[in-house]
């Protein structure tokens, strides 16, 4: 099955008064439909720039400078062929026929992406009608409709009810309805969960995960969480300093990962294993300087497995396939095998 | 590791700090005449005892009252009712922090101190490094002249930081250095208990595990108690020797941290534990998906107001109150049917905590 969705050596640049920032650097994934790719990095790595740009809202100084985006055309309409969505203007009516249509997105607080003057079913049923051809009556039977599948008690009512009158999970639930309403193919959630209890986030994994089976879409899941990534993707992409470093299925990359980047992250999370009150295993140093042009490994001189071999610092990045789906970018592994 | 941090008793009088009954309500008001409509019972009974050098875990969800805990030992906000021993190191006899005058709360002030969860706001922009660590040192009247640079220098390197950085400002620095900023500042009056506000909630993972290995070592070296506050059920379980688990103001649970994690007695523990993300996607554990949202403070449920989401809850949970019964040593748990239920712990559950 062709993949969804295709992004092939994504640059996104920000320009500004003191240097170009390469908040995404050469990415590259694809997403299938019904599967779950998991975007995961520490804060400045870039993991939400990607997902911006998808949707074409990067905000300025940033800009796509290089790569393709690919969208398959929907099943059955063989008139319109892939479609590149950087060669499409952000403010365009296709793009904006794109937005919510085919590729629909969730934040993580939901308060700041309601509008606080409308009632959440106002704001459901717009994005219903601006997409669809229906009768008002039809929209708001079609939201009440929704929001019952996400969840939420006594739909009738709760359709008229202000962003503030919900509390945070519900609040998420209705932020999903109207993503999810006008039935897109790819959900882009930039950490959804985050702003949540962990009851409540468990509830909301749950919800995504039974929606997928129920309507099929591909998700690009963006969170900073290790284990929620691993509970709820098929594979993980990891990023650093705007660049995939290693690429895997979900019980591939947390069982055997390659890359040390990962391997560092992993072991920085208290687990079961760790011994209580012990030392955890940390990452020295900091990110590099974000107006740096790195050629080599950006994981560079923070590598503790490395050894500071001249190798990772000079090699140009590339990202190779090392098994099954698995691809790492750290030079030494690519030279081992 | 620590033979000399022994797990106490609550009721051990050689307690540093001891909260016994502890509630604290908000009135919401209303209309024009500001109308006392009603409680938010933020913190409704609670309990704990924390002894010199030991690490006390509290955690819960957002709105559980846990942060108002910590305030109200910090004498930010006066308890409704209950009452805060704390005993001065000096060998003076036990005070109540709830019923002292603020001008008896000055001398204490020193022996406890707080760290916040946001780096980027507990520090004033205005003033350099040197300014904020010697600030508590000059209003106290500890330091002056070489001493007061002396401990500053001390200071700083305690954190793991550099005297070159004393002449910055905080916006040169990252979270992480931030928040060894934040420790340093409240180290510098030689406190014996530590308020840690969810220290690490801002910080990414490899920093937050940073600032966790010098909480700790700082420990090791100083010997001072931490009340550590946190929702993140993996660092509380790595960090604390015993924890009280709150749910909408009340304890559930009060358990050294081994038993809590491995015999749960409360059904809220065993579902908040299956519910943690794991990232060993081989453990597939049993996940306890609890209906609704945690109860509304304002108006509680009757009798446990765990009830409506628990999925063991009987006719009596409705309009009875457990009380928090001991039923281990040092083991206590609010829940009816904590003595009938089996519930299974981290390890069954496969939660990789």
């Amino acid at each position: 099955m062709p993949p969804v969705l295709e992004v092939k050596d994504l640059r996104v640049h920000f320009f500004l008064d003191e240097g170009v920032v390469r908040a995404v650097d050469g990415v590259t994934f694809s997403v299938e439909s019904g599967k779950t790719l998991g975007i995961v990095g520490e804060s400045g790595s870039g993991k939400s720039v990607i997902g911006q740009s998808i949707l074409r809202i990067v905000p300025s100084p940033g800009r796509i400078v290089d790569g393709k985006i690919l969208l398959r055309p929907e099943d059955g309409n063989v008139s319109s062929s892939v479609l590149d969505l950087v060669s499409v203007g952000p403010y365009s009516r296709r793009m904006r026929s794109i937005r919510g249509r085919d590729v629909a997105m969730i934040f993580q607080e939901p308060m700041n992406s309601f509008s606080p003057v409308h009632t959440i079913g106002s704001q459901i049923i717009e994005a219903l009608r601006l997409h669809s051809d229906v009768s008002k009556a039809e929209a708001r039977n079609r939201a009440v409709e929704m929001l019952g599948k996400v969840g939420i008690p006594d739909p009738e009512n709760r359709i008229d009810a202000y962003p503030h009158q919900l509390s945070g999970g519900m609040r998420q639930r209705a932020m999903i309805s109207m993503a999810l309403v006008c039935n897109p193919r790819i959900l882009i959630a930039d950490e959804p969960t985050t702003a949540l209890d962990v009851t409540i986030q468990a509830q909301i994994l749950e919800l995504l995960k039974n929606l997928q089976e129920e309507f099929g879409m591909a998700i690009l899941f963006i969170s900073h969480n290790l284990g929620v990534i691993a509970e709820i993707s098929d594979d993980v992409l990891v990023v650093y300093f705007g660049r995939v470093m290693e690429q895997a299925p979900v019980d591939t990359l947390f069982e055997e990962c390659f890359h040390p980047y990962t391997r560092a992250l992993l072991m920085s999370v208290p687990g079961i294993d760790t011994p209580v009150r012990s030392h955890l295993a940390t990452i020295d140093g900091t990110l590099p300087d974000a107006f740096e042009s790195i050629a080599g490994c950006p994981f560079f001189g923070r590598c503790t497995e490395c050894g500071g071999d001249s190798i990772c610092r000079d090699n140009p990045y590339e990202l190779t396939e090392v098994g099954d789906r698995h691809f790492v970018a750290c030079p030494r592994m690519c030279i081992r095998i | 590791m620590y033979p000399h941090l022994r797990v106490r008793r609550l009721s051990d009088s050689e307690n540093l700090l001891e909260v016994t009954d502890l509630k604290k309500y908000f009135p919401v008001q209303k209309g024009l005449f500001r109308k006392v409509v009603g409680y938010i019972k933020a913190v409704d009974g609670v309990s704990f005892s924390i002894g010199a050098g030991e690490t006390l875990g509290l955690v819960g969800e957002s709105g559980c009252g846990k942060t108002t805990v910590g305030r109200m030992i910090m004498g930010a906000y006066r308890p409704t009712q209950g009452s805060i021993w704390f005993k001065p190191p000096n060998g003076s006899a036990r005070v109540d922090l709830a019923a002292i005058e603020p001008s008896e709360m000055k001398p204490l002030r020193p022996y406890i101190q707080m760290v916040f969860q946001d780096p980027f706001a507990s520090l004033n922009p205005r003033m350099t490094i040197r300014e904020i660590l010697a600030e508590p040192l000059v209003v106290n009247k500890v330091a002056k002249g070489h001493e007061l640079e002396d401990r500053i220098r001390q200071l700083i390197e305690l954190v793991g930081l550099q005297v070159y950085h004393l002449n910055r400002y905080p916006h040169a620095f990252s979270g992480g250095q931030r928040q060894r900023i934040s420790i340093a500042r409240a180290l510098a009056l030689y406190p014996k208990l530590l308020v840690a506000d969810e220290p690490t909630s801002a910080l990414d993972v490899s920093v937050q595990a940073q600032i966790v290995n010098l909480a700790l070592e700082i420990q090791e070296r100083l010997g001072l108690a931490y009340l550590f506050i946190s929702h993140d059920l993996g660092l509380i379980r790595h960090f604390s020797q015993r924890i009280v688990l709150m749910y909408v103001g009340k304890v559930v649970e009060y358990a050294p941290s081994q038993n809590l994690f491995n015999q749960p007695r409360h059904p809220y523990t065993e579902a908040l534990m299956s519910n943690v993300p794991s990232t060993r996607p081989e453990m597939v554990g049993r996940k306890i998906i609890l209906k609704g949202d945690p109860a509304d403070p304002m108006n509680a449920p009757s009798g446990c107001s765990f009830h409506p989401r628990c999925l063991y809850a009987q006719e009596v949970c409705s309009h009875v109150v457990p009380p928090l019964m001991e039923v281990d040593s040092g083991h206590l748990v609010a829940c009816h049917f904590s003595d009938s239920l089996l519930l299974t712990g981290c390890d069954a559950l496969g939660c990789a905590l």
